[in-house]
């Protein structure tokens, strides 16, 4: 096991300089006043973090303003998200009903709303529906299916013993259902940051990494480096919240053999 | 107990559990006919039968899992037996420790809801006190903290047992709670259910396709038919404690029991 933990992390040191070498070639060869290559990319890395965006944006705040505003949609997506899939998971009849809403809606890409959220929205509550919209279905698709495998047998004990729904539903259900919903919301805050870009084509603000992106792409050949870094950013920060997730299911699950990663 | 003297018990004691005309159909399928027995108090009784006879079925309808088609009231103590009134305690066949407590919660679990949905007047500490003597009693002080993926399926079936014994329970149902396990971890807990039974004198009914293990165990065990299932015999098992699966009189009864059971 330690074994395959060093050998992974030499691997992946190996393939991200491969990716690296990739790309420089990749950029060589194209040789594109719009495809920035690794050392232009760094160069703009550096200049961002000292002296902010041009408008004099720092990073961190780009950073800042876009976590806020997806923690918001998140924790929205949460509270609406995980009651939702228990009520449907515990009466069939909420979800057989609904059937016809949901579906097609959670085939809708987030992309595909932001026509009408200009129109119906305004401000901060236009990043957060959209943010809501990519990490709500991941959330209550997973609570709501985890509920049929909760283990009859499990339930059966409580009743024996004379415990009432209401008891069941707090020490069997919810217990049996946490790591799927966990789960769940692992995957939605991945699926709401992906759209903090769209979300944040449409708010008016000039901060946030979305944003800073898009500034850039509006001056084309001008600074191509700077668009990556925001896309690296994104991908990182990404990259670091589900980390952090894992951790925590880890902790709160070390009752089972391991977190399904 | 000599033979005489027990046989003379059991004609004074009292009856705890009255099963009378019990029918289960599903569907057109008719599982139990008109199943009438009785269990004394503080009896250990098992239940024997051939496979898909409805021994399971009996108990989970016993237990008030699942409703009888037809049947007089279930009595315990000559009223409707009630899960919510009565302390009643059920070891599945199946592991059914909850993975997320560890092995001490899990035992105190039925106590929790006794207390918490039933009302029942204990005192933390008194729940706390009766947990840490059953795990003594089982012989799990040093896995309280473990959790059930990190134990054995033995150990498991010994937090199930711990578990059902710490209500009191006025019935403890056991649905051939050894099945899943090899033989020689078989043996030891029979072995120790006895010894624990012995401790805590509850009224028992245990669910067994094997024979062996009910000649073992039981005080009378009652032979149900094939399929729709009625009771066929009932066995008293006069044989002194402990009891030697090579001893002839215990062979005998088996033997006598096998011929019963035999379908084929």
């Amino acid at each position: 096991m330690k074994d395959v933990v060093t050998s992974g992390k030499v691997l992946n040191v190996l393939a991200l300089l491969g990716f690296l070498c990739l790309w420089q070639i990749v950029a060589t060869l194209v040789k594109s006043p719009f495809f920035a290559d690794v050392i232009q990319t760094a160069k703009a890395f550096v200049s961002l973090a000292k002296y902010g965006d041009i408008q004099g944006y720092s990073l961190l705040t780009h950073i800042g303003v876009s976590l806020i505003r997806v923690g918001a949609g998140f924790a929205l997506a949460c509270l609406i998200g995980i009651p939702l899939g228990l009520l449907m998971g515990l009466y069939p009849l909420v979800y057989e009903g609904a059937k016809s809403v949901i579906e097609p809606i959670r085939f809708i890409p987030p992309i595909a709303w932001i026509p009408l959220t200009i129109v119906l929205l305004v401000g901060f509550s236009r990043y957060a529906f959209l943010v809501w919209l990519g990490a709500f279905f991941p959330i209550l698709i997973n609570t709501f299916t985890s509920i049929p495998r909760v283990n009859p047998i499990h339930i059966n004990v409580a009743r024996v013993y004379g415990s009432n729904r209401g008891y069941i539903i707090r020490h069997i259900v919810i217990p049996s259902v946490l790591p799927e919903v966990l789960a769940g919301m692992r995957v939605g805050i991945g699926v709401g940051w992906m759209c903090i870009v769209a979300a944040e084509m449409i708010g008016g603000e000039m901060i946030g990494l979305g944003r800073l992106i898009l500034k850039y792409a509006e001056l084309p050949g001008q600074y191509p480096g700077e668009i990556i870094v925001g896309m690296i950013l994104i991908g990182i920060i990404g990259l670091v919240m589900n980390e952090a997730l894992i951790q925590i299911e880890k902790r709160l699950f070390k009752w089972r053999w391991e977190v399904v990663v | 107990m000599s033979k005489g003297a027990r046989k003379e018990a059991l004609k004074t004691e009292k009856v705890k559990i009255q099963v009378k005309n019990l029918i289960k159909r599903f569907g057109d399928l008719l599982v139990l006919d008109k199943v009438s027995f009785s269990v004394y108090e503080n009896e250990f009784l098992c239940i024997c039968g051939p496979t898909g006879c409805g021994k399971t079925t009996l108990l989970n309808i016993i237990a008030g899992l699942i409703p009888a088609t037809d049947s007089a009231p279930i009595l315990i103590d000559g009223e409707p037996i009630n899960p919510q009134r009565h302390n009643i305690s059920f070891v599945f066949q199946e592991p059914s420790c909850l993975p997320w407590r560890n092995v001490r919660d899990n035992i105190k679990f039925g106590l929790e809801i006794k207390k918490e949905v039933l009302k029942q007047n204990m005192t933390e500490n008194e729940i706390e006190e009766k947990v840490s003597r059953i795990i003594n009693l089982v012989g799990l002080d040093e896995f309280e903290e473990y959790y059930p993926h990190q134990i054995s399926g033995g150990m498991k079936q010994r937090v199930a047992i711990a578990q059902a014994f710490v209500t009191d329970p006025d019935l403890l149902l056991m649905d051939e709670p050894f099945g899943y396990l090899d033989v020689q971890t078989r043996y030891y807990m029979e072995k120790e259910v006895l010894r624990i039974w012995g401790k805590l004198k509850r009224t028992v009914i245990f669910v067994t396709h094997n024979i062996e293990e009910a000649v073992y165990l039981a005080e009378r065990v009652i032979v149900l038919t094939e399929l729709p299932a009625n009771v066929k015999a009932v066995i008293p098992i006069d044989l002194p404690r402990p009891r030697e699966y090579t001893d002839p009189e215990f062979v005998k009864i088996r033997r006598h029991i096998t011929s019963l059971v035999k379908w084929w």
